[in-house]
């Protein structure tokens, strides 16, 4: 009898430790985090509402990481330079978890860049609609990313009219309006190829 | 009595030990329970058939269908995260034969209306799950309301739906956006369209 106990003890014992021991290895997922650009990042877990705003950096890395982290949700930050603007990605880490970021260039590098590009820009928009609506003057929009994208409004000359906004993409060194016609408001459903952080950046402007 | 004790043990280590592998075996999987009329139509899922009618799989993008002759094919695509789900699939009769079938079988008829009903349901929870906004529509203010309708981008997609905002003038159209905004949503997350805006861009085509 004390036989029979002895095994049956051992063998829940042996199942509840490979059940232990499964589980926390499949709370480990591998990560891949792949920067277009070769800057600095560091990784920190993304903070709770009560936790601490600045949370301990637990990988810093350049370019590329791959390696493996317990599932939950992190935060992958590039560094500020020159060129480059710093931002912040967050993703989840869950099974194999591979993040693709692209860097964005830094607001002065953009800014000298929309200079060189204006011109192109209002052609291309213009070779699309030669002629305004009555009662609307193209805005000054701005670049973003790699100043492949560019944003601006149309803006009424009274307020009965919307303001309208649209995105142009640059493409083998051409500009094209992505989206048509300009709307009061560009939906990430509607253009789901359009980076959603320019569309949110081109409906705050 | 100590026979009795020992097969207890037995039995109750069998259980344990069926549990932990079963535990193991679908460890980090959902299980998607599939309902068919008829029952015997062929089931694929991403275009692999199984006989199956529960299957565990990992959390993604899914496209399940049913196919048997002379009755259409049901094709459902859903995204599976970590909650289990019930599919009903509904070829409908196309033959005279198919619907003669479903005449001469009352009960199966309203099995089957019972499983369109249970599939609205899902449907209409899919929809609130996907687009939070509607558990707070439709609303109704002074100058504006909101309200969830058709998707005109994905007409065919029961699963797509639009946010209708009416406001005659701009500013009552801003309003709308910001009120949808102040509830904690990104308006740019739904193909939003203004019953009462003519985009000036299209006038006259």
């Amino acid at each position: 009898m004390k036989k029979v106990i002895f095994l049956v003890t051992l063998l829940v014992g042996v199942l509840g430790g490979v059940l232990w021991f499964v589980s926390y290895q499949r709370s480990f997922g591998n990560i891949k985090i792949v920067l277009d650009e070769n800057v600095g990042a560091v990784i920190y877990k993304q903070p709770g509402e009560d936790e601490n705003e600045n949370p301990p950096v637990l990988v810093s890395f350049t370019k590329e990481f791959v390696g493996k982290l317990k599932d939950g949700i992190y935060v992958v930050e590039n560094e500020a330079s020159a060129d480059f603007s710093k931002e912040s990605t967050s993703f989840e880490v869950k099974d194999d978890t591979q993040v693709d970021i692209k860097v964005s260039y830094s607001t002065n590098k953009l800014a000298g860049l929309l200079v060189q590009e204006q011109t192109n820009i209002n052609e291309a928009f213009t070779k699309k609609y030669p002629e305004l609506p009555g009662g609307y003057r193209l805005g000054q929009g701005k670049l973003f990313e790699k100043g492949n994208w560019y944003g601006a409004l149309v803006i009424p000359n009274n307020n009965e009219l919307d303001f309208l906004r649209f995105v142009m993409q640059k493409g083998s060194d051409k500009w094209e309006l992505v989206t048509q016609p300009p709307d009061i408001i560009l939906s990430s459903v509607i253009y789901p190829d359009i980076p959603r952080a320019v569309l949110q950046a081109v409906n705050s402007l | 009595m100590n026979k009795i004790f020992k097969i207890l043990l037995l039995v109750a280590a069998g259980v344990i030990a069926f549990s932990g592998v079963s535990y193991i075996k679908h460890f980090g999987k959902t299980r998607l329970s599939i309902h068919v009329i008829p029952t015997d139509s062929l089931i694929s899922i991403n275009g692999q058939v199984t006989d199956s009618r529960k299957i565990y799989v990992a959390p993604g993008s899914y496209s399940v269908s049913a196919k048997k002759s002379d009755f259409s094919e049901d094709k459902i695509n859903l995204k599976v995260e970590n909650k289990n789900l019930d599919i009903y699939l509904l070829p409908r009769p196309l033959s005279d034969d198919a619907v003669k079938w479903l005449k001469d079988n009352p009960k199966i008829q309203l099995e089957r209306e019972a499983y369109g009903a249970k599939r609205d349901v899902a449907i209409q929870s899919t929809l609130q799950s996907k687009y939070p906004l509607l558990n707070d529509l439709p609303q109704a203010f002074k100058y504006f309301s909101i309200d969830h309708g058709s998707s005109i981008r994905y007409p065919a997609d029961p699963e797509s739906i639009a946010i209708y905002i009416h406001g005659t003038l701009p500013p009552d159209r801003q309003a709308a956006l910001k009120w949808i905004s102040d509830q904690g949503f990104n308006p740019a997350d739904y193909e939003i369209i203004f019953s009462d805006f003519t985009n000036p861009f299209l006038a006259g085509d």
